[in-house]
């Protein structure tokens, strides 16, 4: 066996670690449980924070964070019939039913139990996958990258909310913002406006928080609808029986491998996966009239999708430097930060972080199951905790964070007026997503571009000649033109 | 983690700070240790292990802050702007020569004041394990039969290891592409085949080397390098090009002297840590600390040649 | 949706010839036979230029009733103007900030968003907001080595207190 995966095991296994890999699993059971925070509104909250930690704690963090969000998802789907993150919305149509008809206990149990196996699943698939992968995608030259990360932007725009035009304008704006500061070949100034701070280029988290977190501000001080009172559905027995797992095992099995599946194409993420998985349980079922009605392999498919998109976002993230979803984009960013930069060369450099990340994520998963079982009850009273605390401390969380990622007060100005931009996109119905993955992978985008083209000298055709690269722009164009005859169609069917 | 090891310390500097008195002695407040380049590559592990060290004898802590971007023009603009009061130092590298040089900033390197070296590394030519140049005059060789396609890969446009590589192919008489990969990209091209060769400085270079995975051709510097005694330096091969990676410490312009001079023992002393020579011995860069003096000499020589490889290859102040 | 459509393609458009315009002005840096740092910009300012015309005369020309969509926006105006409320105190709390000191400046600015939440009982208010501030400053300071703008206020007061 690879030597560097028993120092990866035991870089993960460390005491901080694992005790950081345990509180993220907190946070991101309470922050996926809060309907109107998303996983990443978490994730690029705390990030910040996170930076002064060693990268392997950072990070075990933010795995945590990100697995224990999509569990604790389903828990206000199933209780409140409101998805905490849009993950869990396959989950509420059977979950919520089940809580109503006062199984709340093990409609729980069920939800927990198969995010637990997809996590397990994904990881399995991760672990052996992912160095694969990256020996192959050793091989990529710039041209081939500029074409993997122009098809990672392509296709997250088609598959945004809203209309492709949109949401393609929003990748290009944020391409834009990208362009702010040094340029990444040369280190020219541009766009500075003469301004020191600016010399560095918006900082992509300083704008995330402003884009994620101060229009879900905004939009809970203008929404302040009272959440049903939680308390109420008695939560019983957690621990599923025997005879339930029989019968949800098939369909948990089929959802974490669509899950994982999924889960690496750049793009589809979380919710597009759980509704499938939630489509074939159904296909398959002796019994799919009861559907809709409680059933609790309706609750098990979804949630054991979902939870294993993380592991599969995983390896694009890891292997190519291309994030899966907005988690695993704002995950770049931070190993980044971290000069960890996530690629085929990290298997190879630094093969023992890339493996301890691997276990942080499948210890992420056991943690997450123990914490989910154990303090169930005391987690769901969060639901019960006043927006008016919750809020105001999201707020103050925002300009700490934005202030501590470089110690630059001014940073906190930029982070409010992103804030702005997210109002105004949010009210425009401008999806935010491609704009996020335009700011994390703008400059990777020009750099290797440019890089190409110097290589080439000036010679276009580089990207054409390549087979890699130009499987890759065929699949950009392909995304595109299908999303735009997707979208077509479905204003026929609207009309 | 930090919160449960020194609790008790902090408790105590709570009461410190609150009962805090105007300023007595330098040091008596944190030190911002600016870092010119992005956190884990080889300036910030180096840096950060000899701000802590230099935090031990201080007595204060050094807060490394990357400040990362246009080659280390940011860092070296954000410092040449502080306070001169000994609470600002910047983790200088080549790269103070290099940036300024390119018109990245619109200073020279002397707008700053300079405390001292700490380090240096020589910046090796490499290629790929399996290449077909097993020396470097067969590299050479190649080059010279077909100039201008041969691709040299290097840390960026500007950095050290562009500059050395201009400096190494005008010596050798060849043409190049020099692509600027960016320090992780650098690698990689080499591996894949995309770059022919690169330059990198020597602890960027010690893994993969030691792994079997690149050859190391020539070191373009003045003396062989410890760790790789078989690689035949430049001047042994006729050649005259040599550019080492050197770090030291840079103050704002017009810090007083007594400061200076306090920020320089700390520096040797840290330098000649324990730990900091065990970082040395397993990246493979040279702990040698210059003085103030010897250090303004260094850089005035380095300063000249860097101008020159520049302005051969119409890099110079090309803003 | 029409008629934001429309707007948001004109704002966007200004914008980007602002953006032209000042690439324009960009020094031309270049080596030979490589792209300089004006080559992404100018690929930019054509793609979102493209991209909000083609959203320009797809809502110029669509057919969709907007008189239906305006209706349902003056209901929330309400509520808007407790958002619109929020964010200039988040303004001036951010200006505030540098000067007066986290700790003195949070405490009420909390207060205030607790109050934008619809909170009403004062003792409530006030203790939350002055705990979770210190909570705040504490962890992040002594745990976490952020240190947080203090102000020139923060250690008169602090010192006149001791």
């Amino acid at each position: 066996m690879n030597p560097e995966i028993l120092i990866g095991l035991n870089q993960s296994i460390g005491l901080m670690v694992l005790l950081s890999t345990s509180i993220g699993v907190l946070i991101g059971l309470i922050v996926g449980m809060i309907p109107g925070l998303t996983i990443s509104t978490g994730i690029i909250v705390f990030l910040p924070i996170t930076f002064v930690l060693p990268p392997d704690v950072s990070i075990a963090l933010l795995l945590g964070l990100y697995v224990g969000g999509m569990t604790g998802g389903s828990f206000s789907a199933v209780l409140l019939n409101i998805p905490g993150t849009p993950s869990a919305s396959a989950t509420a149509i059977d979950g919520y039913p089940m809580a109503s008809s006062g199984n709340a206990g093990r409609a729980l149990g069920i939800a927990i139990t198969a995010s637990f196996i997809g996590g397990i699943v994904s990881f399995l698939f991760l672990f052996l996958v992912a160095p694969i992968l990256a020996e192959f995608a050793l091989n990529f030259r710039t041209e081939d990258m500029f074409s993997i990360i122009l098809f990672g932007m392509t296709i997250i725009c088609s598959f945004s909310a809203g209309s492709l035009i949109k949401g393609l304008l929003s990748a290009a704006i944020g391409l834009a913002i990208v362009t702010i500061g040094q340029d990444p070949v040369m280190g020219t100034q541009r766009f500075t406006f003469g301004e020191v701070n600016l010399m560095a280029g918006v900082h992509f988290l300083t704008a995330l928080i402003g884009l994620f977190a101060i229009p879900q501000l905004i939009s809970h001080i203008s929404d302040q609808t009272k959440l049903g009172a939680v308390t109420q559905s008695k939560i019983k027995s957690i621990l599923p029986n025997v005879s339930d797992l029989k019968i949800v095992k098939t369909p948990i099995i089929l959802g974490s491998m669509i899950g994982s599946f999924l889960g690496t194409l750049p793009g589809a993420g979380g919710p597009i996966a759980a509704f499938i998985s939630y489509d074939y349980a159904k296909k398959i079922s002796k019994r799919p009239e009861r559907f809709g009605s409680g059933t609790i392999e309706g609750v098990a498919a979804p949630e054991s999708a979902n939870n294993a998109v993380t592991g599969g976002a995983l390896i694009p993230m890891m292997t190519l430097g291309i994030p899966g979803d907005p988690v695993t984009a704002i995950l770049i960013g931070a190993l980044i930060v971290h000069g960890l930069a996530p690629g085929p060369l990290m298997f190879l450099e630094r093969a023992d972080f890339a493996y301890g990340v691997i276990f942080s994520f499948f210890w992420a998963n056991i943690f997450n199951f123990l914490i989910a079982l154990l303090s169930l009850r005391i987690l769901v009273k969060v639901l019960d905790t006043p927006r008016s605390i919750l809020m105001p401390s999201l707020a103050v969380l925002c300009v700490v964070g934005s202030f501590a990622l470089r110690n630059n007060f001014f940073d906190v100005y930029i982070m409010l007026f992103f804030g702005l931009i997210g109002i105004s996109m949010k009210w425009l119905d401008m999806p935010v997503v491609p704009l996020l993955l335009a700011l994390v992978l703008g400059g990777q985008l020009e750099e290797n571009l440019r890089v190409a083209l110097t290589g080439s000298q000036g010679d276009i055709s580089i990207f054409f000649t390549s087979p890699i690269s130009l499987s890759f722009i065929i699949l950009s164009i392909f995304s595109v033109v299908w999303s735009f005859r997707s979208n077509r169609k479905y204003k026929q069917i609207i009309n | 983690m930090k919160f449960m090891n020194h609790f008790s310390k902090y408790l105590l500097s709570f009461v410190f700070i609150v009962g805090a008195t105007p300023a007595l002695a330098f040091p008596d407040k944190p030190i911002e240790f600016v870092i010119p380049f992005g956190a884990g590559g080889g300036a910030d592990i180096e840096g950060r292990l000899l701000a802590k060290e230099m935090s031990k004898v201080l007595g204060v802590p050094l807060t490394p802050v990357n400040r990362k971007g246009g080659g280390g023009a940011i860092a070296y603009t954000h410092t040449k702007n502080s306070k001169p009061d000994g609470y600002t130092i910047a983790w200088n590298s080549t790269s103070v020569l290099t940036t300024t040089n390119l018109g990245n900033t619109d200073f020279s390197y002397d707008a700053m004041d300079h405390v001292g070296r700490v380090e240096f590394q020589p910046q090796p030519f490499a290629v790929k394990a399996n290449a077909k140049w097993k020396k470097f005059s067969d590299f050479v060789t190649d080059c010279k039969s077909s100039p201008g396609t041969l691709k040299v890969a290097n840390s960026g446009t500007g950095s050290a290891t562009h500059t050395a590589a201009i400096a190494l192919m005008n010596a050798v008489g060849c043409k190049v592409i020099h692509l600027p990969k960016g320090i992780k990209g650098r690698n990689k091209s080499v591996l894949n085949g995309e770059a022919d060769a690169m330059i990198a400085p020597l602890t960027g270079a010690v893994n993969l080397t030691k792994a079997g995975k690149i050859r190391l051709l020539v070191m373009p510097t003045d003396n062989r390098n410890e760790i790789f005694p078989n690689v035949p330096t430049a001047k042994e091969l006729g050649y005259n090009a040599s550019l080492d990676l050197f770090r030291g410490l840079s103050v704002p312009p017009n810090t007083p002297e007594n400061i200076k001079t306090i920020l320089a023992d700390a520096m040797t002393k840290a330098a000649n840590s324990e730990a900091f020579l065990a970082l040395a011995k397993k990246k493979g860069f040279k702990v040698s600390p210059l003085g103030h003096k010897d250090f303004s000499a260094l850089l005035k020589r380095e300063n000249a040649k860097v101008k020159n490889i520049f302005a051969s290859a119409g890099l110079l102040k090309s803003k | 949706m029409r008629r934001k459509n429309i707007i948001a393609a004109m704002v966007i458009i200004v914008i980007t010839i602002i953006y032209g315009l000042m690439t324009l002005q960009l020094p031309t840096r270049s080596l030979p036979d490589t792209p300089g740092p004006t080559f992404f910009p100018w690929i930019n300012v054509v793609i979102i230029l493209f991209l909000s015309v083609v959203l320009l005369l797809s809502s110029v020309f669509s057919t969709k009733n907007f008189n239906l969509e305006f209706k349902q926006e003056e209901t929330q105006s309400n509520h808007n103007l407790r958002a619109l409320f929020a964010l200039i105190g988040f303004a001036v709390y951010l200006v505030t900030l540098p000067s007066f000191g986290f700790l003195f400046t949070t405490i009420p600015f909390f207060s205030f968003l607790m109050v934008m939440f619809s909170e009403k009982r004062p003792l409530y208010i006030l203790s939350s907001s002055v705990g979770l501030t210190f909570l705040f400053y504490f962890v992040f300071r002594y745990g976490f080595n952020i240190f947080l703008p203090q102000g020139a206020l923060h250690d008169a007061v602090l010192k006149v207190i001791l």
